[in-house]
């Protein structure tokens, strides 16, 4: 079965940032813009909007999904606060500060033009 | 002369195959959770990848409702009897039987009793991890799993006590009684799926394809209508799933995006015939996929709520 004419590579990025900088709303954001919310998850964040959002929508509650990371009301920050404890755990059995909080997405992009490559055998020593 | 260049769904194959195996080697006593959907078609055909030219070394577990499709169940057990597995097949009802649960009056799906006999049957085959086909882009709570998810002696999912997962490195280890849930799909979408289905070129159940069926519209979603009751000794399983006086029947030719039972899968108008027809189709499509599914839809924090009770 032959491979596809055009091969499509994986992107992972991440975003980091302290916490309520916007890491997740922007996520947020580059999903809405490329268009890649499906109409029924916009009916879904339309309804939560009353409660995260203060009446507008909150792009955020694209990534943080769950129930810890929408309760703004009681706790404060969403995700962040998620992290929480992974961060005072590790502080607990390490030591060591833990500095960066992150959310991740992932999307597909097409390849660089490609050079030619030459097989490890045939590449020279460079001394 | 070939290229050291992977696509995309080469990647994702590599991934999971390396999961897969990582399974096989941190734990003693693995299932895979097989329900006969694209999904677990998928995990099937890793697994056959994974461990060639042996068997592969773990059986097969699935929870019945009881309002599975006919065909869905047909083809399970056709493609599990082809690779020689061990299908362990546990149902509600036996667990009715058996006073495991009891039936939630007023409630006709019986997907949340489907959590104590899924547990049920891990304490009764001892296994230490499960394998599924959940996949991140389905639903939000399961955007928020990691390829290995820890699970308590009591099967809870609590996502703030996850482990860390940096690049590869899986952290397999496991107090007695404890369990762990595996999902090698992970970041694999839907379209990522059915490319890897047309590849493979590997069986799927019919209903996956159009057909006609007749159906009744209820809550916005056409529903199939179920078999008709035909065993006079016991009550009707599918009582209430049944179309009222006010809701209209219809022959139409359907197909589903989604394999939940006959309860809560709705079915789409669609004509895809093939693969390449529903590939064309999930492309073009706005809505996602578990859009239809009724037990999703049971609350805001449906899926979050089922898991932390100790669903797959």
């Amino acid at each position: 079965m032959p491979h596809s004419q055009h091969p499509i590579e994986l992107l992972r990025f991440n975003t980091c940032g302290s916490v309520d900088d916007g890491k997740s709303t922007l996520i947020g954001r580059l999903l809405y813009d490329s268009k890649s919310i499906m109409e029924d998850q916009m009916e879904a964040l339309e309804r939560s909007a009353d409660i995260t959002g203060g009446g507008q929508i909150n792009l955020a509650n694209l990534t943080d999904g769950l129930r810890a990371e929408r309760d703004f009301l009681l706790h404060g920050s969403g995700g962040s606060l998620v992290a929480q404890n992974d961060v005072t755990r590790w502080a607990k059995e390490t030591g060591k500060p833990y500095g960066i909080y992150a959310s991740r997405c992932r999307c597909k992009v097409p390849p660089p033009p490609s050079r030619p490559r030459t097989h490890p055998s045939r590449r020279r020593l460079r001394c | 002369m070939s290229s050291y260049h992977l696509d995309h769904l080469q990647y994702l194959e590599t991934e999971a195959i390396h999961v897969l195996r990582e399974v096989a080697a941190g734990f003693e006593r693995p299932a895979i959770l097989f329900s006969g959907g694209k999904d677990s078609i998928c995990i099937l055909r890793l697994a056959e990848k994974a461990f060639r030219p042996s068997d592969i070394p773990m059986p097969f577990l699935n929870v019945e409702t009881g309002h599975e499709f006919p065909e869905l169940i047909e083809f399970r057990d056709r493609r599990a009897k082809q690779l020689g597995a061990k299908l362990i097949v546990r149902t509600v009802d036996e667990a009715f039987a058996k006073g495991l649960a009891t039936p939630t009056p007023g409630q006709i799906s019986r997907n949340q009793i489907q959590i104590p006999v899924l547990l049920g049957a891990i304490e009764e085959f001892r296994f230490d991890c499960c394998i599924g086909g959940a996949r991140r882009d389905e639903e939000k709570a399961r955007a928020k799993e990691r390829f290995f998810s820890f699970r308590d002696a009591f099967g809870q999912w609590d996502p703030k006590n996850q482990r860390p997962e940096i690049w590869n490195l899986y952290n397999a280890r496991l107090n007695p009684g404890e369990n762990m849930r595996v999902f090698p799909l992970s970041n694999w979408t839907e379209m990522d799926v059915w490319e890897y289905i047309r590849q493979e070129r590997l069986e799927v159940p019919s209903i996956y394809f159009s057909h006609e069926r007749e159906c009744f519209r209820r809550a916005g979603q056409w529903l199939p209508v179920p078999p008709p009751h035909t065993d006079a000794t016991r009550p009707d399983p599918y009582a209430g799933a049944r179309p009222t006086a006010k809701e209209p029947v219809k022959k139409m030719v359907c197909r589903v995006r989604t394999i939940a039972d006959m309860i809560s899968t709705g079915m789409i108008d669609s004509p895809a015939e093939n693969v390449d027809h529903i590939i064309a189709e999930v492309a073009a499509a706005r809505v996602t996929e578990r859009g239809t599914r009724a037990d999703d839809k049971a609350s805001e924090a449906a899926m979050e709520d089922r898991k932390k009770a100790g669903y797959f």
